[in-house]
């Protein structure tokens, strides 16, 4: 490992670290999983350094391994039982809906998290995506399916997590 | 405005760093170290099972041969197993190698088809490739180890106690695929259903392109 690999690695890594610490907060629900995939995502990264050619922007390569990594590393079992779960609470507070002046916005952003949770592992990384200001074309490169076809199924997403969030109590 | 476009504008304006720990050199040698480690000993709980296995019977058969070379019998069926075993040995060696390089290599920057459409395609082949080793070996290991038990070890033999050799043959192949299934299932079946939903979640939105 060369100092200069290494500074220039770390460098980027800290300014775009942000990218990975939202990706496992959207596909991991569980802390001790989630500190678990971030070393992952980290390394991962540091493996693949040497094949990062600056093509493109340091922040989309980091997209494409984190997400990649994120799915190698999901427990989609526990954690399909765990979305059950949420989905069903979303539903059952429909009722309960505060006023929306008390509403803050990190509870807003958890609500939108929380929200995510319950998506299947592309829509996930469709949106987290278009959150994170992507072009489509940025996003279709990212997932291997077409311009278009993001703005469809961005609708889908939209309309999907809307429903979510309005019968979410923290929104 | 929809909810989600306000959201958005939210989502962009939420602080990075400040509750971010960053890496230094020292962090990112230590995770690099960890992770090794943790990959490593992955890869080895995963074949060390079979390897212990298949020592074990290397061992005895081994044991069985230097014991009793004047039986032409035991040495043909002893001789057999070692040649059964042989190749799935260095089949089990090379794939617990590319499972250690593989995971050691670094992350994919494919995009997220690309990867996916990779990685069943890799588990699929490793997976239908040991179920046939699984046909293959499971029912030869089985006769041989109830022969050399009853001509071995229990007196009368087989010609002795047919209906408990065969019993013996029959329970012991019960177990074994028993066994086998419960490991394919939580190692291949599994990951491989899961890797099929996302395949056909994103071949789905590609057949819309056409």
């Amino acid at each position: 490992m060369s100092d200069s690999k290494e500074e220039v690695f770390l460098k980027n890594l800290n300014q775009n670290l942000g990218i990975a610490h939202k990706i496992c907060r959207v596909y991991f629900d569980d802390d001790e999983v989630r500190k678990d995939a971030l070393q992952e995502m980290v390394y991962q990264l540091w493996r693949s350094f040497d094949s990062f050619e600056g093509k493109s922007k340091f922040s989309t390569w980091m997209y494409r391994v984190c997400i990649n990594t994120a799915i190698k590393q999901r427990k989609t079992v526990s954690n399909k039982k765990k979305m059950e779960v949420l989905s069903q609470d979303h539903v059952q507070v429909s009722a309960q809906i505060p006023d929306q002046s008390s509403v803050n916005r990190e509870e807003k952003i958890n609500a939108l998290y929380n929200a995510i949770l319950t998506l299947s592992s592309l829509n996930k990384a469709i949106v987290l995506l278009y959150l994170e200001g992507m072009t489509y074309e940025e996003i279709a490169s990212i997932t291997g399916i077409t311009k278009s076809n993001v703005s469809v199924r961005l609708v889908r997403i939209k309309r999907e997590l809307e429903t979510k969030l309005k019968n979410d109590k923290n929104f | 405005m929809t909810a989600l476009e306000e959201l958005k504008k939210e989502w962009e304006t939420q602080p990075q760093g400040s509750e971010i720990e960053e890496y230094d050199l020292a962090s990112l040698k230590q995770t690099v170290k960890g992770r090794v480690q943790k990959h490593k000993k992955l890869a080895i709980q995963y074949f060390r099972t079979h390897l212990f296995l298949q020592l074990l019977v290397y061992l005895l058969l081994g044991y069985v041969i230097v014991a009793y070379w004047t039986d032409t019998m035991i040495i043909t069926v002893s001789v057999v197993g070692f040649i059964l075993y042989i190749p799935f040995t260095i089949f089990l060696y090379k794939r617990a190698r590319e499972v250690v390089s593989g995971n050691l290599k670094g992350g994919s920057a494919d995009s997220l088809y690309s990867f996916i459409e990779q990685s069943h395609y890799s588990l699929h082949h490793f997976y239908r490739f040991k179920k046939l080793i699984d046909v293959i070996l499971t029912p030869p290991s089985c006769v041989i180890g109830t022969y050399l038990t009853f001509e071995l070890l229990i007196p009368g033999g087989i010609q002795g106690n047919i209906y408990l050799t065969m019993t013996m043959f029959v329970i012991t192949l019960i177990s074994c695929y028993a066994s086998i299934r419960d490991e394919n299932r939580k190692k291949f079946e599994e990951p491989l259903q899961q890797l099929k939903e996302l395949m056909d979640e994103l071949l789905e939105i590609r057949s819309t392109e056409t």
